[in-house]
């Protein structure tokens, strides 16, 4: 429980509300018909690739046998399409730095669907090789656009446009980032659940406004207020580019503040608790990790706080997770650990343990599908106003290709897609056609997405 | 990506500290404070903090770059609540003691304004401008008397600690507060401000001490002189052990050391204290080489002798001193290539990797950028075969042309180091097989030949080659980014000047300050200056 710990989010909007058992609910967030909900779109990535012959499922439509390794989602059959033949075209045709090893530099176009920005390849003497993106990711957009739209129909908008979360990983790089607010623009990932609770939820419980949590909390309005004036003082003295990364930092500052001011919470909502006296950090903890992360995901979703989610599972090369809990050992075979990368190096037919912690991994998808299903929303679930897109970031972590990704959408009733446990055949569709299409079907109609010689749209209604 | 104009050929600003009319230097992008720094930086602003208060616990990691070091990311919402809360985190831990604040008699708000300028001033390294003063006590005065907030003096003051480290004042590498950079010609002087800082965070990775504040206050920065005199005075102070030890581990690889597991099999020696030991052993080396008296490139890759704890003395197979001096004759070890460290990061679980040795010394040793393999290369790895050397298993690098291109240097560069084990400990034979290091190499335009790791680095410590790349690793350090052709001069002043020295590293770092890019930048597109 990290509830006793009061933070930013605010007790309430407003401080002279009466006694209430729930926090406050703003009539705009409070989904009373079932028309009213509105959809919700999570994007899940992994990197490293997986074992294609136990990914894919054989069968029909609507009679699928899955794979060794998408087992795990048996349960969720009917809410699925496997979309094969998606290929990252952004990269395969043009990438800054060849292709091979560094498609694990890829991350920078999983969401933005362009190619990296000049001058950053890791390879590249002159720059910093950072492998940053070029411009903003589809969650980033999504984010704005629905609460623009919030904004427009005389709502409050969401706290949170985007929430991007990560389970393992860092932050601010092509190699690890998949949420960017414009060119060489990362925008992190939260690891850490307690921070992630804090940021959503610290301060929400409570039966009247604690006066300590709302001096706290307008004391961190003053002082950010105050850093926000002064990064616009500092903006004003710099050269464009210098101008456009400071600009990044006021730009995150008013979004706390913004967030400190009290979102929206539903009726609906319930927080969820987080485990006490977990190290998170600890490899045999990774479920639990994993685990805390998608509760809060769920729970942001669920409270208004948000309808755009983006959860990494690691990063683009995984030097560092491990799967003992698996009953994996430590040691490496090309590396000198057992870490996912390690595992992911060996060709599909000698690799048992591949295909072991792929399937582990989709059982986490299908663990988050479940919460998603848990959660009621009018006479259904979350899950039926929600869209997951599921997908890896190779499509081989021993040829490192980006061909043919392995990516699964989940999709609940009340969405325009067409589910019923599909496998569509594609020819090396750009995947931007298949980010544009659903984030067209979350709410936010575009023709096509990122590069523009990738235009148009995959069919999956 | 260079600057625009003719390469420089002035390496250096006139005496007077001027930039020549025809000088040209790189541009310099803004930076924040990275993680190392950020955690000295507190430590050094707020001596109050208890020993174990860590402000770099939970800041983003800065990010890694190849043949360089690593830099700060862009902030986001999640470095926004990591600065608050660091910054709430470290006054929580302050308790009652705020730096500076004196008890005060008569006016609060006139003691809240000698607290912030004079807190201020230190936490942004230069002097507050009013317009921040004004800004910083507006916030004092809400916080004291908002009906919700009610701070008292010490309370509000502490506040103001916080928003302080909170500011781009404090985070950012930018010491002209709001006046705008200082033109001289065509480029940017760092001011006596700028300067103070530039020397503090390239040998301490920390503020200016009170010496250098006062200096850069006295104008005493502006000339090279100035300048190298009190770099002397940084590098002499045992505060730049930290900067050469965070160079060495930066420049070797060796950040993924301490949690590095092997094949438990295959190396059953390699314990977490020994991974430890082994880091120990190459920072102590290199501090005592680069503090001693003959701080060389040579004495850092040739040395007969290291520094090693107990547990790697017996696994070196050598007798060290109570100081733990060793001497390495017979050992087939010299200087810090063939140290346990080195060899063990650049080695895979089971076994040596000469790709990875050989990759590190072209890209850290010779500067030389290795591309990554072609987009068709399916990377079929056989399993290993013990009848077969590692040499033998990796013939196809060289039979291969696609892959040939490459491997033939980075490979036989690779295969002197085979007499060290993928754990660094020494060995005669790989498998049944006898061990062949011996190679040739491409140095300074010519094929030289050697014959194991210890004759490797003997030519590489009298390559002008690799003595040049020592002085650009050090240069990226000191810049924080990548030279530049319009660095061109200047890069060239740095590796003439340390043939020159007798290749001494101290007196590198102290004539590293006086370069143009030291003292100067490139305009930034859109920027305006202070004539």
């Amino acid at each position: 429980m990290t509830r006793s710990r009061l933070s930013r989010r605010s007790l309430l909007a407003a401080t002279g509300a009466s006694s209430l058992l729930l926090p406050l609910l703003h009539q705009d967030h409070s989904f009373g018909a079932e028309a009213a909900f509105p959809l919700r779109i999570i994007f899940c990535v992994t990197g490293n690739g997986t074992t294609e012959e136990a990914f894919w499922p054989t069968g029909t439509d609507g009679n699928l046998t899955l794979g060794g390794i998408t087992s795990p989602l048996e349960a969720h059959k009917s809410k699925l399409i496997f979309t094969r033949g998606v290929d990252m075209r952004v990269w395969s045709e043009d990438n800054p730095f060849g292709g091979n090893g560094d498609a694990h530099h890829n991350w920078g176009a999983v969401l933005t669907a362009t190619k990296l920005a000049t001058g950053d390849a890791p390879h590249d003497p002159g720059g910093p090789g950072l492998a940053l993106a070029s411009s903003e990711s589809i969650d980033i957009h999504l984010g704005k656009e629905l609460d623009k739209q919030a904004v427009a129909a005389g709502g409050m908008g969401y706290p949170f446009p985007t929430l991007s979360v990560r389970a393992r990983g860092g932050t601010g790089s092509g190699r690890n980032t998949l949420s960017w607010t414009g060119d060489r623009a990362a925008f992190s990932a939260e690891g850490d659940p307690r921070k992630l609770f804090d940021a959503l939820f610290a301060g929400y419980m409570g039966t009247q406004p604690d006066p300590a949590a709302v001096r706290l909390r307008k004391k961190r309005q003053s002082v950010l207020d105050y850093v926000g004036t002064a990064l616009e003082r500092q903006t004003k003295l710099l050269g464009r580019e210098d101008r456009q990364k400071v600009q990044l930092h006021l730009d995150a500052v008013r979004s706390i503040e913004k967030q400190l001011q009290g979102g929206a919470v539903t009726a609906s909502c319930t927080p969820p608790t987080l485990e006490a006296g977990v190290n998170f950090n600890l490899d045999d903890n990774l479920p639990k990790l994993v685990g805390a992360q998608h509760d809060l995901i769920t729970a942001a979703l669920s409270c208004g706080l948000t309808r755009v989610a983006t959860f990494a599972f690691a990063d683009a090369e995984n030097y560092d997770i491990y799967f003992p809990f698996l009953g994996i050992a430590q040691q490496g075979i090309e590396f000198p650990t057992r870490h996912h990368h390690d595992i992911s190096h060996r060709p599909g037919d000698l690799n048992v343990d591949k295909i072991k912690v792929e399937n582990w991994i989709i059982s986490q998808f299908s663990g988050l599908l479940d919460k998603l299903s848990a959660v009621p929303e009018g006479g259904g679930t979350l899950m039926d106003n929600t869209i997951v897109l599921w997908m890896n970031s190779l499509n081989s972590g021993f040829s490192h290709t980006v061909l043919k990704l392995p990516m699964i959408i989940a999709a609940g009733k009340n969405t325009p897609l067409r589910t019923g446990g599909r496998l569509i055949e594609l020819n090396k569709e750009a995947h931007n056609k298949m980010l544009a299409a659903l984030g067209t079907a979350v709410g936010v109609p575009m023709e096509s997405w990122g590069d523009a010689r990738f235009p148009g749209q995959t069919t999956l209604t | 990506m260079s600057a625009p104009g003719a390469p420089s050929t002035v390496p250096t600003a006139n005496p007077d500290g001027k930039a020549p009319a025809e000088a040209t230097v790189g541009p310099s992008p803004i930076r924040r404070l990275g993680q190392l720094e950020l955690t000295q930086t507190v430590r050094a602003l707020l001596p109050g903090l208890p020993a174990g208060f860590d402000a770099g616990k939970d800041l983003p990691p800065d990010n890694a770059i190849a043949l360089s070091f690593a830099v700060p990311g862009t902030v986001s919402d999640v470095e926004v609540n990591r600065f608050m809360d660091l910054g709430e985190a470290a006054v929580a831990a302050l308790g009652d003691h705020l730096p500076g604040a004196q008890p005060c008699s008569g006016d609060e708000t006139a003691c809240a304004r000698a607290f912030v300028e004079s807190f201020g001033k230190r936490a942004f390294r230069r002097p507050v401008n009013p317009l921040e003063v004004d800004d910083l006590l507006a916030l004092y005065g809400k916080l004291r008397t908002d009906p919700d907030l009610q701070y008292d003096l010490k309370g509000a003051l502490g506040v103001l600690v916080e928003a302080i480290l909170q500011s781009p004042g404090f985070l950012y590498r930018w010491e002209r507060g709001l006046q705008p950079p200082l033109g001289d010609g065509k480029l940017v002087k760092y001011d006596n401000y700028e300067v103070a800082s530039r020397l503090s965070y390239f040998l301490w990775s920390s503020m200016p001490d009170d010496a250098l504040l006062a200096a850069a206050d006295a104008g005493q920065l502006a000339k090279p002189d100035e300048v190298a005199a009190q770099a002397q005075r940084l590098l002499a102070d045992p505060r730049a052990d930290l900067v050469l030890s965070d160079f060495a581990s930066q420049w070797l690889e060796l950040t993924p050391l301490p949690s590095l597991v092997k094949d438990a099999g295959a190396f059953p020696s390699f314990t977490p204290e020994l991974r430890l030991a082994m880091q120990s052993e190459t920072l102590a080396f290199t501090l005592d080489v680069l503090r001693g008296p003959a701080p060389t490139f040579t004495s850092l890759l040739t040395a007969n002798y290291t520094i090693v704890q107990p547990a790697l003395a017996s696994y070196y197979g050598v007798a060290a001193d109570a100081s733990g001096r060793a001497d390495l004759s017979g050992t087939g070890r010299l200087g810090l290539l063939t140290q346990a460290s080195v060899m063990s990061v650049k080695g895979n679980s089971y076994r040596t990797s000469p790709v990875k040795r050989g990759k590190f010394v072209q890209n850290r040793l010779l500067c030389s950028s290795v591309p990554p393999p072609p987009a068709n290369v399916v990377p079929d790895l056989p399993a290993p075969d013990p009848s077969k050397s590692v040499r033998e298993q990796m013939a196809e690098h060289r039979t291969n042309p696609s892959c040939a291109a490459c491997h033939n240097s980075m490979d036989a560069l690779g295969f002197a180091f085979e007499h060290f084990d993928g754990a660094g400990k020494f060995r005669d034979q790989d498998g049944t097989q006898a061990i062949d290091a011996s190679g040739s190499v491409s140095l300074d335009g010519a094929d030289v030949t050697f014959k194991d790791a210890a004759d490797l680095a003997k030519l590489l410590a009298a390559s002008p080659e690799a003595q040049r790349c020592f002085t650009r690793q050090w240069l990226r350090y000191a810049l924080d980014r990548f030279e530049q052709d319009a660095d061109g001069a200047a890069a060239q002043y740095l590796a003439d000047d340390f043939v020159a020295s007798g290749l001494n590293t101290r007196q590198l770092l102290v004539d590293l300050t006086r370069t143009l890019p030291f003292s100067h930048r490139a305009p930034a597109p859109g920027e305006v200056l202070t004539p």
